[in-house]
Order: C-alpha cells, then structure tokens, then sequence
C-alpha cells in the first residue's frame, strides 16, 4: 500500500478514526494491527522476518538487561546482529557476494558457480533491521533501559508510516512514545501534520513522478544521448531522488503526527548545502546519523590518527553505499562520497556557520560545486551497470553532440526551481510545513498552484518510491 | 477570515485555470488513455468500421508502417478490404492482447496477416515486460474492455466535467504545447495512422533511406542489447495463431524485409543472429503448420527504405503488393471469419 495510492487514504483515515477514543494498550494494538496488515499488503509471507526481529531483539534487549556478565551480554549481542544481519545476508545481500565470488574466480581461471537464492528482496527489511539493531546496541551500551513492553516494542519495529522506508528511528525517540497514551492532532498540529502530508505528496507527484520519465529516457540513452540531455537527466534524477524520498519522509512524518506520534526529521535542505560534510547532516539523516552512532564512532571515529579517520569514513560510506544496495554501483557511489569526505577534511577551511544558515551569494560557488559532485555520484548509483556510468559521465564530460530533449529541459528545470524556492523557504522560516504561516494571499496564490500542479501531473498509476527497493 | 481569503483566492485561480484549459481543449491533441496514441486512435477507427474486413494485418511498427491496406487490395485477386492493425513500439504480447481486445471482438477478418521483424522479437526488450504492464493496464483499455475500477470511473468523470483534467497529459509537454497552440513545427503525431481502412499511410512517403553509426549504436544498446529469440514472444505469435484460428480466421506468418546488412551491424553476433530469426520463424510456422512467407527480394534495397527497415512510399507500394500476390499463390482456403454474436 503506497502513500500515494487512494489506498492509503482510506486507510489511515480509518485508523485516525478509529485511534481517538481508545486507551493506550488499544491504541497499540490497533497500530499493530494496521502495520502489520500495511505491510501484508505487499507480501504477507515476509511478516515472518518482522516478528523474527521483533522476538530476537525484544527477547535479546531484556536478557541483557537482568545479565551482569559482559561475556554473556556480548554473547547477546551477537545472537542479535547474526539473526539481524543473517536475515538481511539471506534476502539481500546472498546473491550479490556469491555471483561476485563467482566473477573473481573466473578472473582467476576457476569456475565455482555458487548456488544463488530465488528470492525477493522484502520490502523495509534494510530499514526495519538497522532500526531493532539501535536498540539492542544501546541496551548493550546501557544508554537504553530494555522495556518489558512487548506490544510497545512490537509497535516500535512495525510503526506504520515509517516502517517501509523510514526514517530510520531510535529506540530512545519513539519507543517511549508507544509507552503512554497518545492524543490525535488538532488545532496546530493537525494543520501542520495535514501539511507535510500535502507537501510530501506535492514533492513525489510534482517533482518526482514528473522528471522520472525524462530521467528514464536519459538513463536509456547513456550510450548515445547528447551531453544536454545527460546533464539534464541527472539534474532530473538529483530532483527525482530527494522529491522522492523527502516526500515519504515528509508523508511518513505527517501521518505519524496525525496519530500523536512525533518522528525525526530525515531531510533539511541537502541542496543548498556548501560543502559535502553539511549534505551528510540534512541529507537521509536517520541513516547518516545511525551510521555515525552505531558504525563510524566505533570504528575509532575521528579520535585517531589521520589515516585511521580517513579509514573510518571510508568503510563507513562504502557500508553505506552497500546498503541502499547488492551491486558495485552503490559501493562505488558510497567510495565516491567516502573520497568527498575525507578531500573536505583534508582540505576544509574554518566553517561559516551552520549546516543549516541560508546561504549567501558568496557561497553559491560552494552550493552549485556540492550540488555537481553529488549529481555525479547519483550517475552510479541510478546506473544499472558501469558501463552505463561510465558512458553517460563521459557523455557529458566530452560534451557529446546530439539531440537537446527539449520536453525534459521544460519539466526538470521548472522542477529544480520550484524544489529550490520551497527548500529556500523552509530554510529562511527553519520549518517544514511552511506554508502555513504566510499571509493569507500568498497562501492562497500557493495553495492554488500547488493544487493545480498535482492535478497536471497526477492521473496516471502510483509511481512506487524508490526507497522501497532498498 | 484568513481561512475564507486564502479559499476564495485558491477557488478564484483554480477556477480561472479551468478558463484557459477551456479554450485550449481544442487546439491540443484528444488525451491519451490507452498506452499509445495507436491503439487509442485503431481502437477508436475499428469501432466506426462498419463494413467488413477480410484482411487483418498485425506487428509493430514495421508492419504498421510497411503494408497498406489500398494496395494489398488493389492486387489481391482475393481480398478487397484490409485494416491494419499494427501497433508500434511493442512486441508481439502487445499485439496479441491488442487483437484480442480489438480485432476479434469487433471484426471477422478472414485472414490475419502476422508480421514479424527482428527488433520487436527479441526477448529482452529494455521496454518489454512495461509495454505489456502499460497495455493492459492503460484507463482507457480498462474502461473498453474490462471492468473500470471506482477510481478510474471517478477520473473519467472527472474528465468529462473539467478540460484542466482532460488536457493535463498533454501539459506535461510544454514544449509541444507550444507547437500544438501555435500550429507550428510538426503535428504529424497527429496523422500517423490509417484514418480509415481505405486510407494510406504516408508519413514515410518523402524520406530516402539513411542510416548513420549513431543509429546502429542506438540499436545495438536498445532493442539489441542482449539480443535472445525463442522464448516469450515466440511463444506469443505460437498464441497468436491459435487465436486467430479460434476465431476462424487464417494466420499466415510473414517475415518483413529490412536493410538487413545495416541490422547486421547492429546485431550483437551480426548476420548470424539474423538466420537465427529465420530459423525461429520458420521453424515455428512448421510446428503450427502456418503459411510462412518471406519477400528477399526486397532486402537490402535501399531505394525502398526510410531507415533499416520502415519502409518509403516507393518500398510501402513493393511490399504490400507482393505480399498479395505471395498471399494469392498460397491459394488459401479461407473462411468469413467468425464474426462477434455469429
């Protein structure tokens, strides 16, 4: 059931309805319910993966709580990371290790031909695994005091709006929300979650959904297209992937608040940021900071020598690129961010303010130079191979001739303005739903626009988050 | 009071952008249900034919641009009236779920002529599985022939009362838009079928062939990257002609001519994987013991073709007069086909 299907109306507009009047624990399994029948609705059968990481990590999280031996809480731990990471190996990453096994070998002149698994990839399991795995990791750290809620807990790991795609959150943020009794929004916050549900709906339709075919015939032309329409594909797919993915996080957030349930904030502008270290801080936050907390500071962090640092952030992005995926084209757009990050260490000069100050002229340079090299990085990572990379990077860097797609220049640069001018004014307001403060005229000129905007380039099928392939 | 400004000003300019679609509704092209402007337009031509058609031609955009029904007709000694029914773009699972919809619920076509060119046969088409999707899940296909769900009901409403709804596809084209409004730059998108069964297909008629390494490469990284024949669209056609005997019609199997030394260059085993086509072909026509013609004599004429393999007004006429007379050297026995509700 997608967030941009009548489907999902229908849907969390029954659940609010139903929400309102009940107690806590009714509350709860009411959330389950619909969450686990939100989820049936694509496969039903990988419902057993959600209760198998809900059980391990529940039942992990309170042994370790009652053992005082840290043998035996590491030993834990480990039954935790292995069902975790095993069910993830099996569904995801299988395939991927032994036909790149495989390849080696016959590099090396001897042919394996490891078995390989005929499965579907289920739906959230990258999100929802990294999700238990924070909790069982800060029980283990004792941040975390294990709850003996299993309900609530259950709800933690099943939470509808983001269970699918995130945000990616922590135990310590949600999971005491789903331990007292919640209220629907209203006044304030239901406009403001009403908000984020439309804003988010406006950036996957209007943006997203709208540059997506230009991007498609860009991406089919790589090996012949004219440098024009590159460029303009992969600004178009720069679009396509943050509309996309921003507009969940945003429908995500809305629907969560509607139910009383407050969830992070996963994107905060990543396109005005002036340099790359601030385009990891706004950019998927949830999974930027999990990587941070749960994967770089372990690993020693910056608190090492230079070249263990450097190390540290280039295991961190490479692991972060094979997350969103079992292919060599999201490890090398994680190697590409990982280079990024440690050249802007290397390299960087006293910091301007925050990530998250409007930027000035002066730093427009910055701005377009990050905006360049993160646009170059989503070459590998939408690129089905490397030779399609590497055609459309040279493409557009020997300045192909060719024919001008003159349909997607009308759609995506429209598109990355309207994308702009919104990030610009949720930047200069420091709020998401930022239209519902504006004087009433403005408000209504934009209302207006936005609302015929969604009709023109609304009508045809629910095009699927992309997110949801990770 | 805000709340009220902001819906009057919201209500105002939906209202007036209501206005200008109005008066645009006109000058831009019917909105595009079906998955193609060709089926839209053949499923829209087959229900204004009234007389019957006793030759039905099928494939993709080869058989589309290639056979005219005037004459195949004017040297047939034994049909006078054919349709052709091709449909661009898509591959032969396309073309039969078409024929089903269309074709046998509407006509009682005697013979069904199937032809086949190289580039929708491969199985792995960048586009093939979509282009089914998109078929058979296209509004306007759904209304026609199945049942239309609640939300696609509401949408069609929706169309029939706002021109901002029914004009909205083609505002996703700015830049046609332009064109359209203004009549200026090509509106041949318009024109590119047989607006009757009678009528000529023409939008080749003034090109010459050519055929640039560009446009091998094109090939070759599209249609024929990882060129493989003899599985599901084969098994498709193998459908194809048991529909077509199901609904008392004749299937003949026809191999289109091409330029097939440039194709050759586009193949990724060359000429090789061009027999390979033939075989498949041919071997198939003998398992469903099909009439299986192929026309090499007009291969690899250049003054035939617009481009590897669509033919010119001067390569249209070739080819549809010598299939009729291949056809009528077959001396098939044909029937009246069997009409809907006979």
């Amino acid at each position: 059931m997608a967030f941009n299907s009548v489907q999902y109306v229908v849907f969390l507009a029954v659940v609010v309805v139903a929400y309102a009047k009940l107690p806590r624990r009714g509350q709860n399994v009411l959330l389950l319910v619909a969450s686990y029948l939100f989820y049936a609705v694509w496969d039903w059968r990988f419902l057993s993966l959600l209760w198998i990481s809900t059980a391990t990590d529940f039942v992990v999280g309170r042994r370790m709580g009652v053992a005082s031996d840290d043998r035996r809480r590491r030993r834990l731990l480990i039954i935790s990371m292995v069902v975790n990471l095993g069910m993830l190996a099996a569904f995801k990453y299988f395939n991927f290790f032994a036909e790149s096994a495989d390849a080696l070998l016959e590099g090396m002149g001897v042919v394996a031909d490891w078995p390989t698994l005929n499965v579907v990839l289920p739906v959230g399991i990258s999100f929802y695994t990294f999700q238990t795995m924070s909790y069982t990791l800060d029980v283990y750290w004792r941040k975390l005091e294990p709850t003996d809620d299993l309900l609530a807990f259950a709800v933690f790991v099943a939470f509808f709006p983001q269970l699918v795609a995130g945000p990616i959150e922590r135990a310590r943020r949600l999971l005491p929300q789903f331990e007292v009794r919640r209220h629907l929004a209203k006044g304030e916050d239901l406009w403001s979650a009403l908000h984020l549900i439309g804003l988010g709906l406006f950036k996957k339709v209007v943006i997203a959904d709208a540059v997506a075919p230009h991007v498609n015939d860009a991406f089919a032309g790589a090996e012949t297209a004219g440098w024009i329409t590159l460029l303009v594909g992969i600004i178009g797919f720069s679009l396509q992937i943050y509309g996309d993915f921003s507009g969940y996080s945003h429908i995500a957030r809305g629907s969560a608040r509607l139910l009383g349930v407050d969830l992070m904030i996963n994107f905060n502008q990543p396109y005005l940021s002036r340099n790359i270290s601030h385009f990891w801080r706004t950019w998927h936050i949830s999974l930027s900071t999990w990587l941070r907390d749960y994967l770089y500071i372990p690993l020693g962090g910056s608190r090492g020598s230079g070249a263990a640092t450097y190390r540290n952030l280039m295991i961190t992005m490479l692991l972060g690129g094979l997350w969103h995926g079992a292919a060599w084209t999201y490890v090398a757009w994680g190697a590409l961010h990982g280079v990024y990050l440690a050249l802007h260490r290397r390299f960087r000069s006293r910091s301007r303010g925050s990530e998250l100050d409007m930027p000035r002229l002066r730093d427009l340079p910055m701005v377009l130079t990050t905006f360049a090299g993160v646009s170059l990085t989503w070459i590998f990572f939408r690129a089905a191979t490397f030779t399609e990379a590497w055609a459309y990077v040279t493409g557009i860097a020997t300045l192909r001739p060719g024919p001008v797609a003159r349909t997607a220049v009308w759609i995506v640069l429209p598109a990355l303005a309207i994308s702009l001018l919104i990030d610009s004014a949720q930047r200069v307001s420091s709020r998401h739903e930022v239209i519902g403060s504006w004087p009433a005229v403005i408000r209504g000129f934009a209302y207006a626009a936005a609302l015929v905007a969604f009709v023109v380039f609304s009508g045809d099928a629910p095009v699927p988050f992309l997110y949801f392939q990770f | 009071m805000r709340k009220v400004i902001t819906l009057l000003i919201v209500v105002s300019l939906f209202l007036g952008v209501e206005w200008v679609a109005r008066r645009m509704d006109n000058l831009v092209p019917a909105v595009l249900t079906w998955d193609t402007q060709f089926s839209q337009d053949k499923w829209e031509q087959i229900q204004g034919l009234d007389d019957p058609i006793e030759v039905v031609f099928t494939g993709s955009s080869v058989a589309q641009a290639d056979l005219d029904p005037v004459f195949f007709a004017e040297t047939s000694q034994q049909f006078a009236t054919g349709y052709n029914a091709a449909i661009p773009s898509v591959g032969p699972r396309v073309w039969r779920e078409f024929m089903l919809d269309t074709v046998y619920r509407e006509l009682c076509p005697a013979l069904v002529v199937i032809g086949v060119d190289v580039r929708q046969f491969s199985d792995n088409q960048p586009d093939g599985d979509n282009s089914v999707s998109r078929y058979l899940n296209a509004r306007g296909r759904l209304e026609a022939i199945d049942a239309a769900g609640v939300w696609d009901t509401a949408e069609e409403w929706l169309e029939s009362k706002s021109a901002l709804f029914r004009v909205r596809p083609r505002l996703r084209e700015p830049d046609k838009m332009v064109a359209w409004i203004w009549d200026i730059g090509d509106r041949g998108y318009w024109r590119y079928t047989n607006l009757t069964p009678l009528g000529r297909y023409a939008s080749n008629d003034a090109r010459t062939y050519e055929v640039t390494q560009e446009g091998i490469d094109r090939l070759a990284n599209t249609a024929f990257l990882d060129f493989s024949i003899g599985g599901v669209e084969t098994n498709a056609i193998r459908q194809m002609i048991a529909d077509a005997r199901q609904h008392g019609a004749v299937p003949v199997l026809v191999e289109m001519p091409a330029m097939n030394d440039a194709l050759s260059a586009a193949l990724p085993n060359g000429a090789a994987d061009l027999e390979w086509f033939t075989t498949v072909l041919g071997d198939l026509a003998e398992e469903t013991q099909v009439p299986f013609v192929r026309l090499p004599e007009l291969d690899n004429e250049p003054k035939f073709y617009a481009d590897f393999y669509h033919m010119n007004l001067f390569g249209i006429e070739a080819v549809s007069r010598l299939l009729a007379e291949r056809i009528d050297e077959l001396q098939l026995e044909v029937g009246s086909g069997s009409c809907p509700g006979s």
